[in-house]
């Protein structure tokens, strides 16, 4: 019995179909290439203990277990304070609830104007969650001089009085209370954003 | 008659050779803090060279032209003493950059209220200015500082 040639045409497209779609079946997507965690600064940073807005002295070690953006100014700044403050609300609103795991801090380097009452009035317009630091100058240079920030007094001779020139980083600090990242002013948002949730999916697979 | 003639005919170009200033906003700040900025759209695309020379406003004791400029990590307020304005030239006054300083306002502003703002050009004159204010802080962020509703 001769199979005819078209029988044995129909029956090698058929084993090609079934071995084809055998492999179709264990095809997935290839992981997308993981990220390279954030390096730990180690230069930069480290506990400190300021007089803070919400009474008392408080430190940075009382925010471990969250995600810390840690940014220096002073309130009679007119347009980069609030300008990196107003970004730091929309990292906020963009991390939607993940925002709960975070904490924004605001260590000011005018002492001399900036009493904590002002200081808690004016972070209260840009989120009540802010926390703010005041302390002795000696205490802000100890705590500006471990993150690397510098600041000196400017007279411009503007009627408003004296403003800074001053570095002008948001320092990203992880659960642990170690910098991971400084944002610049231009750093956009989506980028702080994305930075934040990879600290916040990190803390179990990020092991140093 | 001539004269009338003469005046009809530049007209045009007289009111063309003025810039025009556009998209002005203040920031909404908390009432604890004495001083804002004012940022606006200088546009000279039709107009002559010309020269800004500063500005006023009924609701602070002083308006300042300063510019935050960034070199090597390091911020700092520089005052602009006067602003020139190329013909064909468009600024853009902008967080971060260029803007007015409105010293010791007599009230706190509010959001959506307007602030009247006199730019002073050397050509042009007065060119009065409603300024809108804005809490950029509560509004969702807009990379030309448009303005959200």
């Amino acid at each position: 019995m001769a199979f005819s040639r078209r029988t044995v045409w129909l029956w090698g497209l058929s084993v090609a179909l079934v071995a084809a779609l055998a492999v179709a079946s264990q095809w997935r997507p290839a992981p997308p290439p993981s990220e390279p965690p954030l390096p730990v600064l180690g230069r930069f940073g480290g506990d400190f203990h300021l007089p803070a807005t919400t009474g008392g002295v408080r430190a940075l070690s009382d925010f471990r277990g969250r995600v810390v953006l840690l940014n220096f100014g002073f309130t009679s700044c007119p347009d980069i304070c609030p300008t990196v403050l107003a970004r730091l609300s929309q990292v906020r609103r963009d991390l939607g609830p993940d925002a709960a795991q975070t904490q924004t801090l605001f260590v000011s380097f005018d002492p001399e104007r900036d009493s904590l009452a002002r200081l808690q009035a004016y972070l209260a317009h840009f989120g009540p969650e802010l926390i703010g630091f005041s302390g002795t100058p000696a205490e802000t240079a100890t705590v500006a001089r471990q993150y690397g920030v510098v600041y000196q007094k400017d007279d411009t001779g503007s009627r408003a009085g004296y403003g800074f020139s001053h570095s002008d980083y948001i320092y990203l600090i992880d659960d642990q209370g170690r910098v991971r990242k400084l944002f610049a002013t231009s750093t956009p948002v989506p980028e702080m954003v994305r930075d934040v949730r990879r600290l916040l999916a990190g803390p179990g697979k990020e092991q140093f | 008659m001539r004269n009338w003639i003469v005046l009809m005919a530049l007209w045009p170009v007289v009111g063309l050779a003025a810039p025009t200033v556009e998209s002005a906003w203040v920031r909404a700040v908390p009432a604890v803090v004495p001083h804002t900025a004012a940022y606006f759209t200088v546009d000279n695309s039709k107009g002559s060279a010309d020269e800004l020379l500063g500005l006023d406003c009924p609701q602070v004791a002083a308006v300042e032209l300063h510019e935050s400029r960034t070199a090597a990590g390091q911020v700092r307020m520089v005052p602009v003493p006067t602003l020139a304005v190329a013909a064909g030239q468009r600024i853009v006054l902008q967080p971060g950059g260029l803007h007015a300083m409105l010293i010791d306002l007599k009230r706190p502003l509010k959001a959506g209220e307007t602030v009247p703002l006199r730019l002073h050009f050397r050509r042009a004159g007065i060119i009065p200015v409603q300024a809108v204010v804005r809490d950029d802080a509560a509004e969702s962020a807009s990379p030309h500082g448009h303005h959200h509703h």
